[in-house]
């Protein structure tokens, strides 16, 4: 119950955020029938300066909040800004391949339990039980153990997700078509063909 | 549909999809430790037969009689494994008259409660005596 209600409260906050700049706006033209000339100027230096909350969702933009909508980071590296998608892939991929693990594992020792239970039923003399339920017991505490893991990483991958989707709305910037082709970075890691080489090619810029 | 709508549509339905994975099951409770009443209060003590036997009393007792079907004694001679001495026993006191009374002996003993359902229950704490032979 209390993850359903955490999990609301930071869906609706993330939502009041989008929102509240766009209603702030609709208020101020509501509440701005008539200005003066400096009004205005401020006016237009505001149109000039977005605000952080301020999304402009140009074609490419959507694509990428597509992209890392369904593959985390790869709104970013195809915004230009590979080092961040890697950064992000990795860390949501890492965070939700734990948790998968964890479930996995989790379910596994439950299966287990199950069948020592059964065990436990058919002993019949004390000393077999107390041993076989010594065993229940610590499959029990190792199986909680990877519950608690599979919600953490859980938790983590939907923050690296929601981190994700928030980065490439406000934190990340276009950095146009051309920038694979003509950038200077320091790391370049892209399919190359060079005489009989073909493959993946590292390339490090030092300066 | 607007596009922070769709935003806000994936993330509900991916917190729900994670609120809906299986919790732990409960572990049943344990029943041995109380299926059959454990025998306590052990104590034993001896004396002679006239026909050269010693004869090993031990009393013990139980806190209840729920599932209980009888007992059995396990003995253990100088220290040596213990091994089964004598089952079906319907009281809480067993004579042990099959040593003679030709040596020395360390003895020891503990009793197994067996329940109507066969449950062997948890044993008794061990009790020892050592028996020395008369002139």
């Amino acid at each position: 119950m209390r993850i359903i209600i955490l999990t609301l409260i930071v869906v609706i906050i993330f939502y009041q955020c989008i929102f509240s700049i766009d209603k702030k706006k609709e208020n101020d033209k509501e509440n701005s029938a008539v200005k003066n000339r400096y009004e205005l100027f401020d006016d237009f230096k505001m149109l000039d300066e977005p605000g952080f909350f301020d999304v402009e969702f140009t074609p490419r933009r959507t694509k990428a909040l597509i992209f890392s909508t369904l593959i985390p980071g790869s709104g970013q590296t195809f915004l230009g800004d590979e080092i961040k998608g890697m950064g992000i892939s990795l860390a949501f991929y890492g965070t939700a391949l734990a948790a998968v693990i964890a479930h996995n594992n989790s379910q596994g020792r439950e299966d287990r339990i199950r069948v020592l239970t059964q065990d436990y039923n058919s002993k019949g003399n004390y000393n077999d039980a107390e041993k076989v339920w010594q065993t229940i017991l610590a499959e029990k505490t190792n199986r909680d153990n990877d519950y608690d893991r599979r919600t953490i990483f859980t938790w983590l991958a939907v923050g690296v997700w929601v981190y994700n989707i928030f980065d490439i709305l406000f934190l990340t910037n276009d950095q146009g078509e051309n920038e694979f082709s003509q950038n200077n970075r320091v790391i370049d890691l892209n399919l190359a063909a060079y005489n009989d080489f073909k493959g993946v090619a590292l390339k490090l810029n030092l300066p | 549909m607007n596009k922070k709508t769709i935003i806000f549509i994936f993330m509900l339905s991916g917190s729900l999809y994670l609120i809906s994975c299986g919790k732990a099951e409960d572990i049943i409770s344990p029943t041995h430790y109380s299926r059959v009443p454990r025998p306590v209060n052990l104590s034993v003590n001896y004396d002679t037969t006239s026909t050269g036997m010693y004869r090993v009393n031990i009393n013990w007792t139980v806190e209840s009689t729920n599932n209980l079907k009888d007992f059995e004694i396990y003995r253990s001679i100088n220290t040596g494994t213990f091994f089964f001495l004598s089952g079906g026993i319907n009281s809480t006191n067993f004579i042990d008259s099959t040593l003679s009374n030709t040596d020395d002996y360390s003895l020891a003993f503990f009793v197994n409660g067996r329940g109507i359902d066969r449950f062997v229950g948890q044993s008794s704490d061990t009790v020892k005596i050592t028996v020395t032979k008369t002139f």
